[in-house]
């Protein structure tokens, strides 16, 4: 991905997710916080992940209770 | 020897909730069945000694994750089992070709009941088991397992670029599933 300041909500949700699973360096933060202050979208989005987050381990622990 | 039989009784009642897992995270039903019955019979041959059967579950379980991943070493030489399937096409169902989403995104609602918590789940299972098998695995090593990455790409020979791609398109996939399936119904 080119570090473009003015990330795409398409190349913002590939931060969020990445930032599931890593830390975000530098420019991938800034481009992202930056993004997120203006878009109203993605903070939606990365509140449904959160969710998807919790709800993977609530079917896990039910599953191995 | 009563005893051993006992525990054998007990062990071979988990069997169905253990396949459940297995065929969850291996998405291959011989595998799966390799991998629960190596777990009950390695379950079976320790002595270790338990009160409940909650309990004895606690222990076959962790053993079980074991076993997939075992598998998942196992068997990545015969199967590629994250080559990065052809699934570009995710985000061009979600995205707009300037980036935006095609479908404003909706605050999700969290479930109020006990039973439409239950049902949520078994929503979330199926979408699960609908991703494409490298993806289905991938994220469940890391949200199931929880795995960091950099053993995921160790146990499945893929590099971390692949792994953050097959990550990214199996929440997208869910989260389209999801909202299919569930945010979109009115009764949710």
């Amino acid at each position: 991905m080119r570090y473009s300041p003015f990330l795409t909500c398409r190349q913002a949700a590939r931060l969020i997710t990445a930032e599931l699973d890593r830390e975000l360096n530098p420019l991938e933060r800034l481009g992202l916080s930056l993004h997120l202050r203006i878009c109203d979208a993605c903070p939606m989005v990365i509140r449904q992940l959160a969710q998807l987050r919790r709800s993977v381990r609530e079917l896990r622990d039910d599953s191995e209770k | 020897m009563q005893a051993d039989a006992a525990r054998a009784r007990e062990l071979e009642d988990l069997r169905p909730a253990l396949l459940r897992i297995a065929r969850l995270h291996l998405r291959n039903d011989a595998w799966a069945e390799d991998a629960v019955s190596e777990t009950l019979l390695a379950a079976l041959e320790s002595r270790t000694v338990f009160e409940g059967r909650s309990k004895l579950k606690t222990w076959a379980v962790g053993i079980l994750k074991h076993k997939i991943i075992d598998t998942f070493r196992a068997r990545k030489r015969e199967e590629p089992l994250a080559d990065g399937e052809d699934d570009g096409g995710v985000e061009d169902g979600i995205f707009k070709e300037d980036g935006h989403y095609r479908d404003w995104p909706k605050e999700w609602s969290t479930p109020e009941t006990q039973l439409s918590r239950n049902q949520f789940l078994e929503i979330l299972e199926v979408c699960v088991q609908q991703l494409p098998p490298a993806q289905g695995r991938i994220f469940l090593m890391r949200e199931w397992l929880e795995l960091p990455t950099d053993e995921i790409c160790n146990q499945l020979s893929i590099t971390t670029t692949n792994a953050g791609v097959l990550l990214h398109r199996a929440r997208l996939r869910l989260r389209e599933c999801l909202n299919l399936n569930w945010f979109q119904t009115p009764s949710a």
